[in-house]
């Protein structure tokens, strides 16, 4: 009860649609849209027809550039490529439905790996290039076999697609209604899953990304597969629509035109790239021919929408609506604290490294460095300025990749692997800097790291399956658990955004804790807290070791490491200089002339 | 020989635009896609003012920097500027709005010129001059020699100016930059300035190979990013390298292959050195990431 409260007090009083509310208002757009042909004259169908077809393109473009963040222009290629192959499939051998739009959606997915795999590596604006370059080589593909496909002049006589007989149009009109609305269903519920909590830390840092145990390139490979699946079902569409395919319908103004819509109707919103869609192409069927001036007026409307409203027309009524807002995590019910409440790890491991070395150009930042840090308790590494301790910490997390040395968790040799890979093997992280996603609540940003360790599937996620909902409690629960311990309570449901910096270290750390890591890695968590922040913080700590997690703590408060360390280790000029209990550490000659003294020379300090 | 020439001189003039396009990303991280739509109003003010006005080649190459300079200069203000300023965390909106603004540039050169291409006599750029086993226009020889000079030229200038750098340091970290006391907007309209006058002398060198037309930007837009992702994004050199790697590939496909695969070779191209070099051949190296 104290969570609705708490949600209420935030978010403000008033109505808010409840997801049954929700489904209920889709389920009659869906009921008036599908009586189209009995409602509608025949002119506004046929716009309704259109505006589907490209409202299933601009959805796909949204899930990529909007909520994936990665920008691409190819959506219209896979429209084109789907609709050529079900036209040519349709006057050469089938008619029925489901083979044209498996074929459609098998070329849509193949060109995008063509585009994606090299255009999704490194650099961010390749997959622009790659994708925008196969809508400009759709002309080219096309007069390749002008004999199937018919050449420049376009591919005509398709007939129509079949289910039990020949669809006539108004029945054409309905499987269109029907799959643009079974992709609403899918979009939304894996928008509003860990899929979209995971898409807005894609959108805002791929080191992070990384350091919660997920590939960037595998991601948005995925999500640009599944964004391209739309598409194809829109050309399929299309190619029996008039019976008519030509390459002009697939070229930059058609591009445009999906973008329009998505920017119109509001990136990052549901039900935008639709209502963008429906506005574009009615449009554009009042202003039919594209003159000059229609042109003309078409950049300055591009224009003026990207200044003007740049959120979009649901984006920005949205923003006025905060408590319209759907959350990206379930609720945990009372009867879930029980699985929250450990927090320390199913397996704890021991983290141990051996003769770590790293050189960057002249600076040796560590050198044969050795580090132990035993479960169950809490290991602090300390040093100057520039002793090579975040170096330490990149290294064990992949960050930085050692020059020689190895770095074992329990069995595990870590040295060699990625980033994304070393978090999955149970290795937590939080970084000097608070990095914070746009978007989320405090308990979704908390939750985000819980991607990578998901035993519910895309299709579980989907499909709602009890082993999801079952996995999002646990992990709500998990999250209110750790955000109580560390003060957060109160502010689960404000934007993690709007935190002062403390809190965003906290809500760091509660982030990296909620997945339960083996070894949690720590650097600077106490700077930028109050007193009070820093003595939860300890306690928390406390709790972990003796719950078996291996916490090692890179910091400077000396009363968070002699109050909560058990072993302290000691860097200066990349090497261990000493290691012991917090009280020998502190009486260490070497380690006070090092804190004390300018005892390191000049030519050995690390920047 | 003479096809040679023809390959990187069809290169050159995809160099001349993914350098215009180049000078707006090295500072602002942008493509400002109305770039090619300048680069076509160039060339056909460049056509009117050699084939209709009778004006000599010298004021035309005047005329057109200037023009590029205009033009650029009110697209910046009108559809750059304010989204840059009011919706800074949306992403990517001045894709929109500089597709928009490319949309009205070639819309507009529609209007007052038509859309048919129109090529014109040009004196001494229409010469042509044998080479043994072919004749090439004197424009070839320009569009390199423009090519190669702007290419050096203005990696020197980044590289070695102390203007320079502080141009790139403003693209590497907008931050940090203004910290230290860079006025990173400044550097914005210095670049759409440089980039501007670059679109509209590209027009006039470009015209003798390409014929003036009003979509001629939609034409070199894909290939002038191509040749920015070859090179790498932000290289100028890789610019260079990028447009005559496309020429090459492109004159001799078509010469070998046959000319309906010209394209997909140059696709072929960006994907074997995106496979191979994902960051381009000049690309930045790899960074430190945390």
């Amino acid at each position: 009860m104290s969570v609705l409260n708490e949600r209420a007090r935030a978010i403000g009083g008033g109505w808010r649609p409840d997801a049954l509310t929700r489904t209920g208002v889709l389920g009659v757009c869906f009921a008036i849209a599908f009586f189209g042909p009995e409602l509608f004259s025949q002119s506004t169908v046929r716009t309704l027809m259109m505006a589907a077809v490209m409202g299933l393109v601009a959805l796909g473009l949204n899930l990529m550039m909007g909520y994936a963040g990665q920008l691409a222009l190819g959506h219209v290629f896979f429209y084109g490529a789907a609709a050529y192959v079900a036209g040519i499939l349709a006057v050469d051998g089938t008619t029925n439905l489901f083979a044209l739009l498996a074929a459609g959606v098998a070329v849509a997915l193949a060109a995008a790996l063509l585009s994606g795999v090299p255009g999704l590596r490194l650099s961010r604006w390749a997959l622009v290039i790659t994708s925008f370059f196969l809508v400009e080589l759709m002309p080219s593909l096309v007069d390749l076999w002008p004999e199937k496909t018919g050449g420049l002049a376009g591919l005509v006589g398709i007939p129509r697609v079949s289910l039990d007989g020949p669809l006539d149009t108004a029945d054409l009109y309905r499987v269109a209604i029907v799959l643009l609305f079974l992709w609403l269903l899918f979009q939304r519920a894996l928008v509003y899953s860990a899929y979209g909590r995971i898409f807005a830390v894609l959108r805002h840092d791929e080191v992070q990304l990384q350091s919660l145990g997920v590939s960037p390139y595998r991601l948005k490979l995925t999500v640009y597969l599944i964004s391209a699946v739309p598409a194809a079902l829109a050309g399929v569409l299309v190619a029996t629509l008039d019976g008519l395919v030509t390459y002009e319908a697939f070229g930059f103004d058609t591009v445009i035109l999906v973008l329009a819509a998505v920017i119109l109707g509001g990136q990052r919103t549901l039900y935008g790239p639709l209502l963008g869609a429906l506005i574009l192409v009615y449009a554009q069927q009042e202003t039919l021919s594209l003159q000059n001036y229609t042109m003309l007026g078409y950049g300055a409307f591009l224009v003026l929408a990207a200044v003007l409203l740049p959120r979009g027309l649901i984006g920005t009524v949205a923003e006025r609506l905060p408590r319209w807002r759907t959350p990206f995590l379930v609720a945990a019910a009372p009867g879930d604290r029980e699985a929250a409440a450990q927090l320390g790890p199913e397996q704890p491991a021991g983290l141990a490294v051996e003769g770590a070395s790293k050189r960057f150009g002249g600076n040796q930042a560590l050198g044969d460095v050795a580090l132990r840090a035993e479960p169950g308790r809490v290991t602090a590494l300390i040093g100057p300025n520039g002793s090579g301790k975040t170096t330490m910490l990149n290294s064990i997390s992949g960050f930085v990749r050692l020059d020689d040395g190895t770095v074992r968790l329990g069995d595990a040799a870590l040295q060699r692997s990625s980033s994304a890979k070393i978090a999955r093997c149970g290795v937590g992280r939080t970084f000097q800097t608070p990095s914070i996603p746009a978007g989320l609540t405090v308990r979704e940003a908390v939750s985000v790291s819980a991607f990578a360790g998901r035993r519910a599937g895309l299709v579980a996620t989907v499909l709602r399956l009890p082993r999801w909902r079952a996995e999002e409690r646990t992990i709500a629960a998990r999250a209110e658990e750790v955000l109580r311990e560390l003060g957060l309570g109160g502010v689960a449901e404000e934007q993690a955004l709007d935190l002062p910096l403390g809190r965003k270290r906290l809500l760091e750390i509660a982030r990296a804790v909620v997945t339960r890591p083996a070894l949690l890695l720590l650097d600077e968590p106490a700077s930028g807290l109050s007193p009070d922040e820093t003595e939860r913080l300890g306690h928390l700590l406390r709790r972990l070791a003796d719950e078996g997690t291996t916490v090692l703590l890179v910091e400077h408060n000396m009363d968070l490491v002699l109050g909560t360390a058990d072993t302290v280790f000691v860097l200066a000029s990349g090497r261990m200089i000493a290691s012991g209990t917090p009280q020998e550490v502190s009486r260490d000659p070497e380690v006070l002339n090092v804190y004390l003294g300018g005892a390191v020379p000049d030519d050995k300090v690390v920047a | 020989m003479s096809l040679l020439v023809t390959a990187l001189a069809i290169g050159s003039v995809y160099a001349l635009v993914a350098l215009a396009y180049n000078v707006i990303y090295l500072t602002t991280n942008m493509f400002n896609f109305a770039q090619g739509g300048v680069i076509a109003v160039a060339s056909l003010i460049a056509y009117s003012a050699l084939a209709d006005w009778g004006v000599g080649l010298l004021p035309t190459l005047l005329l057109c920097g200037v023009a590029g300079l205009l033009i650029t200069g009110v697209q910046y203000y009108v559809s750059v500027l304010p989204v840059t300023t009011r919706a800074p965390r949306e992403g990517e909106i001045w894709l929109v709005s500089t597709v928009g603004a490319f949309v009205m540039i070639e819309a507009g050169a529609q209007l007052i010129w038509g859309s048919e291409p129109m090529g014109a006599r040009i004196a001494t750029l229409d010469d042509l001059v044998w080479l043994g086993d072919g004749s090439v226009k004197v424009a070839a020889f320009v569009a390199i020699g423009s090519a190669v000079f702007a290419t050096i030229g203005l990696d020197l200038w980044y590289g070695l100016t102390r203007m320079g750098k502080i141009f790139r340091a403003a693209a590497a970290d907008e931050d940090a930059a203004e910290v230290r006391g860079i006025d990173t907007r400044r550097v914005a309209i210095a670049s759409f300035a440089i980039a501007g006058v670059l679109a509209g002398i590209a027009g006039l060198i470009i015209l003798p190979l390409t014929f003036a037309r009003a979509d001629l930007g939609s034409l070199l837009v894909i290939k002038a990013f191509v040749a920015m992702a070859i090179g790498g994004f932000g290289s100028i050199r890789g610019a260079l390298l990028g447009g005559w790697a496309i020429g090459l590939v492109e004159t001799y496909g078509a010469q070998w292959v046959g000319a309906r695969y010209d394209a997909i070779l140059v696709f072929a191209l960006l994907l074997v050195v995106l496979l191979a070099l994902p960051r381009g051949v000049f690309g930045p190296p790899e960074g430190r990431q945390v």
